[in-house]
């Protein structure tokens, strides 16, 4: 089948996307929402610009559509955005990251219902610690670019999810009970290397931006090194 | 050992629909999973329950093969459909398909001496674009705004939820296990 990600460039929609071609489906292109409303209900908002090189490293189009983030319109500039992509590309379904979100899950459900597409969500009620493993079992590189949560410090940011970091979430999920994956919003992510990039990514240049409840790793500049 | 039912045609959405049922019963239960079109008399003769999980709302091959759940007619020990599970029990069991009700989402229902010790009212995760009514011999134990949400045999083990207990509302898989 022909499919569209909804594509954050985070782990968990690369993951999906992963999942979608392992399973044999091709995948025509993918779709990112840029909201300018950083607290966005539906949109991951960190680095969206560098999305593109994630991309061209896939060699896979990218349609990006811009959204004022208000939180019912950007759910009608979303359905634009995925019936751009069903004329253009002659999509029969949509491919998202959601793992929980009854929110998301449901509002895209609907959107998908309403334009006669497929809507798949390959990571829905997965574990959040799998999720992770899995991400190491498959080498990706993902760096931490967003905490927004009890017990996550700047220190975070930057991180790559490797053994320990997993050893490390989990403790503080122990204390604070977050969610090891980030799926509650505690942290974002970003992905450098995945088994469908042609090439990796790495950070040339990149700033700290301390909000009153969140902290940015905010990516400046990247360059591309072979695999 | 439980038999856990697929009826997805695209294994994409297998883990959507399918995969976290199986996790729920695994706690509880060895559990067999299979393909409906795969399915086979010696697993049923051997097992101690079935559930048949739902699919997508685009997919609903189910509807053309249900001379694959005729077993649903003598098969003497527990049963739980959900949603698509729920619509094929109706309609192997005389039910008929309703003009079709889409429900997307969290929704509130309102159920009455279920078997599931759900509260009067609850909210549930529904999906789906089809509705059927209640067959004879079942009666209806849940309901929401725009159609029947929990049914049950009257006398056997067989129930039936429109809505995903495996989102939201886990103790159903959890007591159905238990049963």
């Amino acid at each position: 089948m022909e499919l569209a990600i909804l594509f954050s460039g985070g782990k968990d929609s690369s993951l999906a996307l992963n999942r979608a071609y392992d399973s044999g489906h091709t995948i025509k292109c993918l779709l990112s929402m840029k909201s300018k409303n950083p607290d966005s209900w539906m949109f991951h908002t960190p680095n969206i610009d560098f999305i593109e090189k994630q991309a061209e490293s896939m060699h896979i189009s990218l349609i990006m559509h811009e959204t004022e983030g208000n939180k019912e319109d950007e759910l009608e500039d979303l359905k634009q955005l995925i019936k751009r992509a069903k004329e253009e590309y002659n999509i029969h379904g949509i491919v998202t990251g959601a793992i929980h979100s009854v929110y998301q899950a449901s509002r895209i459900q609907r959107i998908c219902h309403e334009l006669r597409l497929f809507c798949f969500n390959p990571l829905w009620l997965a574990d959040q610690e799998s999720i992770l493993k899995e991400l190491l079992e498959k080498n990706y590189k993902v760096i931490i670019t967003k905490i927004a949560g009890m017990g996550l410090d700047r220190t975070w940011l930057g991180r790559v999810i490797d053994d320990s970091f997993i050893t490390d979430i989990k403790k503080i999920k122990q204390k604070y009970k977050i969610n090891v994956a980030g799926e509650g919003g505690e942290m974002e992510s970003f992905v450098l290397n995945s088994p469908l990039f042609n090439y990796t990514l790495e950070i040339e240049d990149v700033a700290i931006i301390e909000n009153q409840d969140n902290c940015i790793y905010d990516i400046k500049k990247l360059k591309r090194t072979e695999k | 050992m439980m038999i856990v039912i697929d009826l997805c045609n695209e294994e994409l959405h297998s883990a959507e629909f399918f995969a976290p049922v199986v996790e729920l019963v695994k706690k509880h239960n060895d559990v067999k999973i299979v393909h409906y079109l795969d399915i086979e008399q010696e697993d049923i003769y051997n097992s101690n329950g079935i559930i048949i999980c739902g699919t997508a709302l685009k997919d609903d091959s189910y509807l053309e093969n249900l001379d694959k759940f005729e077993w649903l007619l003598y098969y003497d020990k527990k049963v739980l459909g959900i949603c698509a599970g729920m619509q094929i029990i109706s309609l192997i069991f005389g039910g008929s398909k309703l003009d079709n009700e889409l429900e997307i989402g969290k929704t509130e229902a309102f159920f009455r001496n279920n078997p599931f010790n759900l509260k009067e009212s609850e909210y549930v995760y529904v999906l789906h674009k089809l509705n059927v009514s209640c067959p004879p011999s079942f009666k209806v134990y849940g309901e929401s705004k725009r159609c029947i949400q929990m049914i049950g045999h009257e006398k056997r083990k067989i129930w039936g939820v429109m809505f995903h207990p495996e989102v939201m509302n886990q103790q159903i898989i959890e007591k159905f296990c238990g049963m």
